[in-house]
């Protein structure tokens, strides 16, 4: 069991939530996490056969979790009933979950405004198993991280050693909590019994910016797109005095925006903590010092009980500066594992490293710096995406589709009478504005001598359709 | 084009609707399309488009297509 989510009730009367002009006191919020389990349990039983679910093997759940006090409701009820719960976005279409379900079967599928009971299958998890969250945000057709309780329980701990989280604290949840980043700022102000204030604003709404002056929030976190917007909406002439610290994870910043940023920190007397993570590892691997803040692209140092060392093409330990190979983690908050069917969920092989699949070296202070990716991955909005996954999605629906592009852009190739049906389907999947994403035609696709897609080639002609060449 | 025909057209290109949804009454977050990034979008686009620099203000004011029009009309942009 995660200590902090059995005792939530000992920080009685302190704030826990705000969402609004609401208040919930951590009495309060323990109090509606065990009616919420109880309600769930009748539930459970009052579906056929469903009368030994609750017992062993214990439900699976699928929470489509809204930044809501139903959403963190649900979410803490899973988790102390020992439920193992995959957490998905709220945005998440149609397709994504309908082909959850099918993978995985859930007993219970929750939503703000639906509870539905099916699925009497007698489903057979791992123990340790406590959540799955999806790599690939609310595009879909990612694998699922499987993680333990033992995952939430020490990345919450070792998140809490470094930040300067203090049970006074007000924070302002701009991430969705279906995202590991956002659900660990839930984690750790839960764990220092402090305050997490929910908003349906975002930054482009007045009702956001009189938020974070009248709580008065004392920190933020956000994604390097978030805070690109930040800069846009000139947040760095501000002066809010009752910032104490903000967080930043979930992508390359770009040097301008560290920079400016890092002014901003100066001026406001605000520290600034640069991150990095990946779902694998629950959240959080490194952080960099805020003194080092604005060395450009260091992801610093590994977080309190972890180790990051990288490796070579043979798989040896680099052990000298500024030799690049790739990232690997070792930590007590490494997944149990991937999980694309509910079958996978029976037992876990725990190897405990973590390959990032990006390629980093360490410079001389000993702060690991990024260098690229291995993988074919991009992170468009702040959102993950997996070029080869997306194309199998494209190909479960039929399309000969193929992907490249950068953290700017996403380019879709397909042959010229599928068009239209992509261009839907990609509207449908991709969660960003039409200026993010293209879809291309191709009278035949570039091959490399050895017969492979030729990419470099897809990306010319997409930047070239872009520039208008 | 008038200018009521640019700012649809705006509308339309930064959040990827079709005219006929570019109502006086659509309103900011409630359409898929019309979330923070795509109001970046359409900032930049009707910037663009209307040869203007918007304040902070007007930027976290501008909740809707008539807001827009109301806001543009500061800047000596007429509907």
């Amino acid at each position: 069991m995660i200590d902090w989510i059995s005792s939530l009730g000992s920080w009685a009367e302190r704030v826990a939530l705000k969402m609004n002009s609401d208040s919930v006191t951590y009495a309060l919020l323990e109090e509606k996490v065990k009616q919420c389990q109880t309600h769930l349990l009748d539930l459970l039983k009052n579906s056929q056969d469903a009368r030994t679910l609750v017992q062993k093997p214990r439900p699976l759940v699928l929470l489509q979790m809204e930044n809501s006090l139903t959403g963190i409701v649900y979410y803490l009820a899973c988790l102390r009933a020992r439920w193992p719960v995959i957490v998905v976005s709220p945005q998440m279409h149609d397709d994504g979950v309908e082909q959850l379900k099918a993978s995985f079967l859930p007993n219970l599928v929750l939503t703000d405004t639906h509870e539905l009971s099916f699925h009497p299958h007698r489903h057979v998890l791992d123990d340790k198993l406590a959540l799955i969250l999806l790599t690939s945000g609310s595009t879909g057709g990612g694998k699922g991280v499987a993680l333990s309780y033992t995952n939430i329980q020490e990345n919450t701990r070792s998140i809490c050693q470094y930040l300067p989280i203090q049970k006074d604290d007000i924070t302002l949840a701009s991430m969705p909590f279906s995202y590991s980043y956002g659900l660990s700022v839930l984690h750790t102000h839960l764990a220092q019994g402090a305050c997490v204030a929910v908003t349906s604003h975002t930054i482009v709404e007045k009702g956001f910016w009189e938020l974070v002056e009248q709580l008065p929030v004392n920190s933020l976190a956000g994604v390097p797109h978030w805070y690109d917007m930040l800069i846009r909406l000139r947040f760095t002439r501000r002066s809010l005095p009752a910032l104490r610290y903000f967080t930043q994870a979930g992508g390359r910043l770009s040097e301008y925006t560290v920079n400016a940023l890092a002014e901003f920190a100066d001026k406001n007397n605000s520290q600034f903590f640069r991150m990095y993570g990946q779902t694998e590892a629950t959240a959080r691997i490194a952080w960099l010092h805020p003194d080092r803040v604005r060395k450009p692209d260091a992801i610093g140092q590994a977080i309190p009980g972890g180790t990051l060392y990288l490796e070579d093409e043979e798989q040896n330990r680099i052990s000298e500066p500024g030799k690049v190979g790739e990232l690997c983690y070792i930590g007590p908050n490494c997944m149990l594992g991937y999980v694309e069917s509910v079958g996978e969920m029976a037992s876990f092989d725990v190897s405990g490293i973590l390959r990032t699949g990006d390629l980093a070296y360490f410079d001389d202070d000993g702060d690991f710096r990024i260098a690229g990716r291995k993988k074919r991955i991009i992170k468009l909005l702040g959102e993950r995406i997996n070029l080869d996954e997306l194309e199998r999605l494209f190909a479960s629906k039929g399309f000969e589709v193929k992907c490249c592009g950068d953290d700017s852009h996403l380019f879709i190739f397909c042959l010229q009478d599928r068009r239209e049906q992509v261009h839907a389907l990609a509207r449908e999947w991709v969660n960003a504005p039409p200026k993010f994403y293209h879809v291309n035609v191709v009278a035949k696709w570039p091959l490399l001598a050895n017969g492979k897609i030729d990419y470099q080639q897809l990306t010319l002609l997409a930047n070239n359709a872009v520039t208008g060449n | 084009m008038t200018n009521q025909e640019k700012l649809t057209q705006a509308f339309c290109d930064a959040l990827g609707i079709g005219p006929d949804q570019v109502k006086d009454d659509l309103q900011y977050n409630t359409i898929k399309e019309w979330d923070s990034t795509a109001h970046m979008v359409l900032i930049s686009e009707l910037e663009n488009t209307f040869d203007v620099m918007l304040d902070t203000d007007d930027i976290i004011d501008m909740s809707s297509v008539a807001k827009a029009k109301e806001i543009l009309a500061k800047y000596d942009v007429s509907f």
